[in-house]
């Protein structure tokens, strides 16, 4: 992979250019950072209380919230947060990848095949996004009764699936569409296959929107608590976030507790963008094709 | 790896279930408590199943927020718990809706002595209740009740068992305050004195009825009339609200506080006495010198003397409507509420129990002893919070009319007659009989609706040049039609069922589990009623949309610019700390941000330099408090997206066009911003959507301040859904929810309309 020699702008950097951007990319990061380090702050402070003044340094510093919040067990000694996140790993980890395997496909065709239904189907997928979701999740919870789907990972995994697949459609239809048609058709000139032209070609090509709509994916399940806490109907079988929600009371909130959580709920997300964010660097459709 | 991850997924799918040989009947018990409350309930339910051989109970923890959706969704269905621990407030509407038992009968004279005193009449409810099985198929199911509604008829019984009590009280800081004071003037002249060096005599939350209560009974006002109708704007309430803001004005209550902040300002020693309940012991500093007392007594200005009454709420355990163990629920309910069980709940969880045997084994003189012993005198000068279905809607109005007269300065005896209108109005949709329109309307909707869709599909057949020549190009797209099934079917079972339903929900009338067919009633109600914020909240919204969607993308994207200069240092970690906001959790950084905007407390204003200016009092300011922080939750999706959309523009463009003379600017409009579109554009469209129906951010940060004008129309249809009674006016927000989809819709229409002739032009 070959990174960009010019800048967007086009021109030799100088050497102002690059001050104003770490300027500016500073400033945005505190900006960033702030109410961040606040969450830090809670996380780490002994007790439960939300943390109040206007410095985000902790006064006192204790692992004791993280120790609470990982190593939850109940009453037999099971060690629920363990299942917990494995709940969630895997609800998330199959979200994304039969989301992003679906819309893939989808997009292909829509980006590809000029077919009766096509722009219909398009459509229909974008507004499946306008209906509010509070008044989806009345029939929801009937259909998925019915389906035999409550208290199962499977039925958090086909909600959430089918709930990332218009975007990361859209996303995937979008990329598909700037990639040029020569390099299929010489590909086709050579007797490869629809399907062949796909995985070999279309795919690799599309790494930084497969990765982006990967990314969406799996927060679009990591994140949910709203259906989850609904749906599943033991401890050991709620994800991560219906945990964090269970922090806060009627009128108390375990803060300690709840911002430990969220920083361990943050974590693999940060962790999987920085596994994914080389895919997001340029110079494959550069280097393969010119433009 | 697909294969795989299936296989995995179909091996741990439901791995939790239980597949011991028990074969005890389980009962299954479903509370909302946290921390030693849920501890000690857990270790006694154990308890119990080590020694039960006739049945095994099942606990589950549901969070607190999440917990009367869950049983409102599960226990019609058939899939709820057999008993549940609850706070009595809603018996009303679960009553109304069958969603509970009574249990009249396990509750005889023996057993109703043996509680504290002031406890039964909350859980007993007394009002027309839905005739139904005490268990079959009388499910909630949409449209099972078409035109029905309902046998009702006028019974009192009772539905829980008490187990624990909880109201606020006075919290004083010993130090500060060593004796309670007797009357409220006492109380105010203690505060005013300790109003010095940044510390407050008295914090609550003087915008909430729950705390402004004391107040309200003290000052002899009402929450309903003799007749048991709702009266918000009785003497003694408009007299209650007007001392309150005078109390606010002398400046020893702090403006704007929450729970939250109650809290912390008693942690750092900034407050010298607090009202609140003892769910709030576990977030109290252990080295804070404290205790409770009873809140005083106030005299008015004719010499008449009465209790500053908090409002009771009664924990209790009930019955589920549709369990088929009632008997053995029973047992387990009263062994749950036993003298040893009482005793450990209350000594090892600090809970105020409803036995009152078990308080003989409080040890004297312990610090715990004090604590529990302050609320047990508190409880008898305490008023059970009315358990009726029009309390339900006698919260919103309440709280906007204590907010406006606080915040604004409003006189009260306006911003309560305002609400009292508010809430007649809530109240007429409510006992609405709803005018049944029977069978034959919902069919005329129906046809119409089909034939709507009938004559789009011909419309689009002969679009294609026939059926004939449609169905020869569907032959031929076989491969395309594969391609796209799989994600087209899936997306289209989970949501056109739903969506289907949720359409049609808005032609009818829900109230307690009963759906009646009313026709356009709640669509003219909301479009024409005199009383509707309809398009007033359409304004705001599109405000809302437009100008979150803009920010988000000028800052996104010119972020990933930067970040895609090749010779840039440290660019992956600005990447990675930039998409912070989005991967944290929202709920928790939402209300940090609020906590930010605080008027006193807060960081914006310290920086600003503009301290004590209330960012919530103020459309414009509440809706720039909201937009500043969708902003920052906002912005990483559009910049990863970005991201994304730069690295498919081959850079020898840029090379090129340099060449030719064009500078950074026309190289940006001429390649960058076409080149980026195709990506951005459906970020944009989503995004827009998103948007339109965001909820989080204006229900935790403004909350709809001030008095209801920075809320959008997604928080409006929920607002009709679960907090204006009649056990959810799905009806209504049905109705909003299709409007919310129809004129996203319209505006998905017209702006592809739009982009189509954009490109034709080129």
């Amino acid at each position: 992979m070959r990174d960009r020699d010019v800048d967007l702008a086009g021109e030799r950097p100088n050497p102002l250019l690059g001050l104003a951007s770490h300027l500016v990319l500073i400033f945005t990061s505190v900006v960033v950072l702030y109410p961040v380090l606040w969450v830090v702050r809670m996380a780490l402070t002994p007790g439960q209380r939300f943390a109040s003044g206007l410095s985000p340094i902790p006064e006192e510093v204790t692992l004791q919230n993280f120790v609470d919040v990982i190593g939850n067990t109940d009453i037999q000694g099971t060690w629920v947060f363990g299942h917990q996140l494995a709940n969630s790993l895997i609800v998330s980890a199959s979200t994304a990848v039969v989301g992003v395997a679906l819309a893939t496909s989808a997009a292909y065709a829509f980006s590809r095949f000029r077919f009766p239904g096509g722009a219909l189907g398009l459509k229909a997928l974008l507004v499946t996004q306008m209906f509010p979701g509070t008044m989806m999740m009345i029939p929801l919870y009937i259909l998925l009764d019915t389906l035999n789907l409550l208290d199962r990972q499977l039925g958090l995994v086909i909600v959430y699936a089918t709930t990332s697949i218009p975007f990361s459609t859209f996303m995937l239809k979008g990329y598909f569409d700037t990639i040029p048609h020569e390099l299929e058709e010489a590909a086709r000139m050579d007797g490869a296959s629809t399907a062949r032209i796909f995985f070999s070609i279309i795919l690799p090509l599309a790494r930084p929107a497969i990765a982006i709509t990967g990314l969406f994916s799996f927060m679009t399940a990591w994140n949910e608590f709203i259906l989850a806490a609904k749906l599943m109907n033991s401890e050991t079988s709620y994800t991560l976030p219906v945990v964090l929600q269970g922090y806060v009371g009627a009128k108390s909130t375990a803060w300690g507790h709840f911002a430990a959580g969220a920083i361990v709920v943050s974590t693999p997300v940060v962790a999987l963008f920085f596994a994914l964010q080389k895919h997001l660097v340029g110079g494959l459709t550069s280097g393969s094709v010119k433009g | 790896m697909l294969v795989v991850m299936c296989g995995v997924l179909l091996a741990v799918d439901g791995w939790a279930a239980d597949d011991d040989e028990d074969t005890r009947p389980e009962l299954v018990l479903w509370h909302a408590y946290r921390a030693d409350e849920a501890d000690v309930l857990a270790s006694i339910v154990e308890a119990i199943n080590k020694e039960r051989s006739d049945f095994r109970v099942k606990v589950l923890a549901v969070p607190y927020d999440a917990y009367l959706d869950k049983i409102t969704a599960a226990i019609p269905r058939g899939r709820g718990p057999d008993l549940f621990i609850a706070a009595h407030d809603p018996i009303g509407d679960w009553a109304k809706a069958g969603t509970i038992q009574p249990i009249d009968d396990f509750i005889d004279t023996q057993r109703a002595s043996s509680l504290v005193d002031g406890l039964l009449p909350a859980v007993t409810f007394t009002g027309s209740v839905a005739k139904r099985p005490a268990s079959g198929d009388a499910g909630s199911d949409v449209g099972s009740d078409v035109g029905s509604v309902g046998d009702d008829v006028v019974e009192s019984h009772i539905y829980g068992l008490p187990i624990a009590f909880k109201s606020v009280a006075l919290w004083r800081h010993l130090r500060r305050v060593p004796n309670a004071p007797k009357t409220l003037t006492e109380l105010l002249e203690e505060a005013k004195a300790q109003t010095v060096d940044g510390r407050y005599g008295l914090v609550y939350e003087n915008r909430d009825l729950y705390f402004h209560a004391p107040f309200l009974f003290g000052y002899g006002g009402a929450l309903f009339d003799d007749a048991g109708r709702p009266a918000l704007d009785s003497a003694g309430t408009i007299r209650s609200v007007e001392a309150v803001q005078a109390i606010a004005a002398s400046g020893i209550v702090p403006s704007e506080v929450s729970g939250t902040l109650t809290i912390s300002l008693f942690n750092d020693d900034k407050a010298a006495m607090i009202i609140t309940g003892p769910w709030s012991v576990g977030e109290i500093d252990g080295g804070i010198p404290y205790e409770i007392s009873p809140l005083p007594d106030i005299v008015d200005d004719k010499g008449v003397r009465r209790p500053m009454s908090p409002l009771l709420t009664v924990e209790a355990i009930f019955i589920s409507g549709r369990t088929e163990k009632r008997a053995l629920a029973l047992t387990l309910m009263e062994l749950l509420s036993d003298k040893p069980r009482s005793v450990r709940r209350l000594l090892e969880a600090r809970q105020p129990v409803a036995l009152r045997a078990a308080w003989d084994a409080l040890p004297p003189k312990s610090r715990d002893s004090a604590f529990l012993q302050g609320f047990r005198d508190q409880l008898a000068r305490a008023q059970p919070t009315p358990n009726t279905p029009a309390m339900k809607s006698l919260w919103g109005p309440f709280n906007l009319a204590l907010g406006e007269t606080m915040g604004q300065g409003t006189p009260a005896a306006e911003t309560l007659g305002a609400a009292q209108k508010k809430l007649d109005g809530v109240l007429a949709e409510v006992e609405r009989t709803g005018e049944a329109r029977g069978q034959t309307g919902f069919a005329v909707v129906v046809a119409i609706l089909g034939l709507l869709i009938a004559g789009w599909g011909v419309l689009g057949v002969r679009k294609a040049g026939g059926p004939k020549a449609l169905w020869a190009q569907m032959r031929e797209s076989g491969s395309a039609y594969a391609y796209a099934a799989p994600a087209m079917i899936g997306t289209g079972v989970l949501v056109l069922f739903p969506f289907g339903v949720g359409v049609g929900m808005g032609f009818f009338r829900h109230a307690w589990g009963t759906y009646t067919f009313v026709g356009v009633e709640n669509f003219t109600r909301i479009l024409t009623g005199a009383d509707s914020t309809f398009f007033r909240t359409l304004g705001v919204t599109i405000l809302w949309t437009a100008s979150n969607v803009f920010l988000h993308v000028v800052i996104g994207v010119f972020l990933a610019l930067l970040l895609s200069q090749a010779r840039l240092r440290f660019r992956t970690l600005y990447r990675v700390l930039f998409i912070i906001p989005w991967a944290v959790p929202s709920y928790i950084t939402a209300l940090i941000w609020k906590g930010m905007f605080h008027p006193e407390f807060g960081a914006v204003n310290a920086l600003l330099g503009t301290p004590g200016f209330s960012w919530m009092n103020q459309f414009w300011s509440a809706f720039t408090a909201n937009l500043v922080t969708n902003t920052w939750l906002g912005f990483p999706f559009m910049m990863v997206t970005a991201l994304g959309g730069l690295t498919a523009i081959p850079t020898d463009l840029y090379e090129a066009a340099a060449l030719d003379g064009a500078g950074p600017w026309k190289r940006f409009t001429s390649i960058t911003v076409p080149l980026l579109k195709p990506t951005m554009a459906p970020a944009i469209v989503l995004g827009t959507v998103w948007t339109f129906n965001m909820f989080n951010v204006i229900y935790l940060v403004s909350g709809g301040a001030p008095g209801g004008r920075t809320d959008i129309l997604v928080t409006e249809a929920f607002r009709w859904a679960f907090e204006r009674g009649q056990g959810g006016a799905f009806g209504m927000a049905a109705a909003y929810s299709t409007l919310i989809f129809l004129m996203l819709l319209a505006y998905n229409m017209a702006s592809s309309r739009v982009q189509k002739s954009v490109e034709m032009d080129r």
